[in-house]
């Protein structure tokens, strides 16, 4: 096993995924921090609304803060990633890190020396985890620093990191959850095309889906919500802040929920599936 | 027969049959590879070689039939008796001592030779960090070593997968197409650099292709499969008599014909391959004499002609031609 680790975290070194995945999605959020700087000097009167396509409704122009001032850093941070922004990358690197072994054929190399196919796929489900895990930290470290850039230190104190850490742990625990289900879907899907499209199927529809499950549930009178167990709606029902400890019960039992699903589906396809 | 009993097999197989919906693949396989072997596997497209190679090599499960790799036999796998999530069946440890190109070689193709066969050797827990540069040098890829997979010719892609497979030290290599797409350059390099496998590091291979003027420059044991049937296994002396050349008659009655041969010609070296045909192995330079003397001891000389197969025809001639053979 640990071999098998040796040879991914070589090739996660060697490969310009995560890397390309990574810078994109850093390349957004800037984007996203330079729309709201457009948008705070549109409210603030320093430049036109309309200004670069940008259109600021009468409702927010008549506001007394600017977009900066209402949500603060934590608030931005928390806008951004509970709308499931950074799981896009994430899901473009997870389909191509695991699909791409299928298609370049190099899983080959490992199941035909002998290795147990539950190794090969264990091996590669923590090593995406792990990869989503950096991917996180840098991707909130860069909305932080962008923050503290745009809006200066002044909301920045000890409570401040305290619920930035607590959010950020939450949103780490379930993205790894919500990874190791993408994992499983590119184990069934071995193939990139259609590991892509579930996957972005998952993270933009998928919270849709279920409010529809739900409203059909609520017609069948059954008491079932079906989107208090799916990760989405868990991410973006997370406070920044105070987090109570049934918030916290409710992600950790979903995030090891979904994680031990993932991962017993995936290790039986593998087993039970030829490699072409 | 005799010759397998006494000898090790590295690869058993009993009735190994895959089945794909209602296609039997491969249907009830019983092969023998000998140690020391280099066992040409023959079959037209689609016949079923390479669905044979995968489940020898683990990447498919056998439907029905076992698998032996070096005495260790393997059952058909099913979850919850002898596949553990996390174990290995007693086939995948021997799994270890192969070697496997199947189809096309599992490479990344923007990392370098380099990088591909460090994987591997980080993958598989070798120690010693100087074997990437000495299989790149033994496959002539070390000065490419630092080129991209992506800008490498076919034949420098067969010969990287031959590098991979060749990881470990394995004691049995098994091939599926490695010279296919190659230019006789090539071919020759791969088909040196197999004999140089065998001879020198005594490595058994079990190879596919369909480049058979190639195969019988190489192979000391052949297999062909027709339709997932292993029809035929036998060595290369066997395949040197059933191609020899001869003078083929067909007749009405080969009971007197042979008479005739033994008595009034002194030919002894015929053999009678199907009804009313003879193939006559000696004096084929006096084949007017011979055609005399059956017409005057009363036969009725249906046919005769000179006879003599290049492995080519007579594998087609097994095979069927209506398609390329593969």
């Amino acid at each position: 096993m640990f071999n098998l680790f040796s040879g991914e975290f070589y090739k996660w070194k060697k490969s310009k995924v995560f890397k390309v995945c990574l810078a994109a999605a850093i390349g957004m959020i800037l984007f996203i921090y330079l729309m709201l700087m457009l948008v705070a000097k549109i409210q603030n009167g320093e430049m036109e609304n309309g200004t670069g396509g940008v259109v600021v409704t009468e409702s927010n122009m008549e506001e007394e803060e600017d977009v900066f001032a209402q949500y603060g850093i934590l608030g931005i941070v928390s806008e951004i990633t509970g709308g499931g922004f950074e799981l896009i990358f994430i899901a473009v690197f997870t389909c191509i890190w695991v699909v791409g072994e299928y298609s370049n054929g190099a899983i080959k190399n490992m199941v035909g020396k002998g290795y147990s196919r539950g190794k090969v796929f264990l091996s590669k489900y923590i090593t995406t985890a792990v990869s989503v895990i950096v991917m996180n930290l840098i991707l909130f470290l860069t909305m932080l620093l962008l923050g503290v850039a745009v809006m200066g230190t002044g909301e920045v104190n000890g409570g401040f990191f305290r619920a930035f850490f607590s959010y950020v742990g939450v949103q780490l625990l379930l993205s790894v959850a919500f990874c190791g289900v993408l994992v499983a879907v590119c184990e069934f899907a071995r193939n990139i095309a259609v590991g892509i499209t579930i996957s972005m199927v998952l993270v933009i529809f998928s919270t849709l889906i279920l409010s529809g499950v739900d409203l059909l549930f609520q017609a069948l009178h059954l008491d079932v919500k079906a989107s208090t167990y799916w990760i989405m709606n868990v991410m973006s029902d997370c406070p920044m802040g105070a987090i109570d400890l049934d918030f916290m019960g409710r992600a950790v039992s979903v995030a090891v929920m979904w994680t031990v699903l993932s991962l017993l589906a995936g290790m039986i396809h593998i087993q039970q599936t030829d490699i072409a | 027969m005799e010759k397998e009993m006494n000898t090790e097999l590295v690869l058993r197989t009993e009735k190994l049959t895959k089945i794909y919906g209602n296609h039997k693949a491969v249907n009830a396989v019983s092969m023998n590879v000998r140690k020391g072997d280099i066992y040409g596997f023959i079959g037209k497209n689609g016949a079923g070689k390479t669905t044979f190679m995968k489940m020898v090599a683990g990447l498919a499960a056998p439907t029905e039939g076992s698998i032996e790799l070096f005495g260790k036999r393997e059952e058909k796998k099913q979850l919850g008796k002898n596949i553990e999530l996390f174990g290995n069946s007693e086939a995948d440890l021997q799994r270890k001592r192969i070697g496997c190109l199947i189809e096309q070689p599992g490479t990344y193709p923007n990392m370098t030779a380099t990088e591909n066969l460090e994987i591997v050797r980080r993958n598989l827990g070798i120690a010693e960090k100087n074997v990437v540069a000495e299989i790149l040098e033994f496959v002539g890829l070390s000065e490419a070593g630092k080129k991209k997979v992506k800008n490498f010719s076919m034949g420098m892609k067969q010969r990287l997968g031959i590098a991979i497979s060749l990881m470990r030290n394995p004691d049995f290599l098994i091939l599926d197409e490695p010279i296919n797409g190659l230019d006789p350059a090539g071919i020759k390099e791969v088909r040196d650099l197999l004999l140089k496998l065998n001879r020198e590091k005594q490595i058994t291979i079990l190879i596919s292709s369909h480049i058979l003027g190639e195969l019988s420059k190489v192979a000391t044991r052949y297999g062909i499969i027709r339709d997932g049937v292993l029809m035929e296994e036998f060595d290369a002396e066997a395949l040197e008599e059933k191609c020899k050349r001869c003078q083929k008659i067909v007749v009405d009655n080969t009971a007197t014909a042979a008479q005739i041969l033994e008595e009034t010609l002194s030919i002894k070296n015929y053999d009678v391959p199907g009804e009313n045909v003879i193939r006559i192995f000696e004096r084929i330079e006096d084949a007017a004499e011979i055609n005399r003397a059956m017409i005057l001891g009363g036969v009725a000389l249906k046919e005769s002609y000179l006879a003599g197969q290049d492995l080519e025809g007579y594998f087609i001639d097994l095979l069927g031609d209506d398609t390329k053979v593969r």
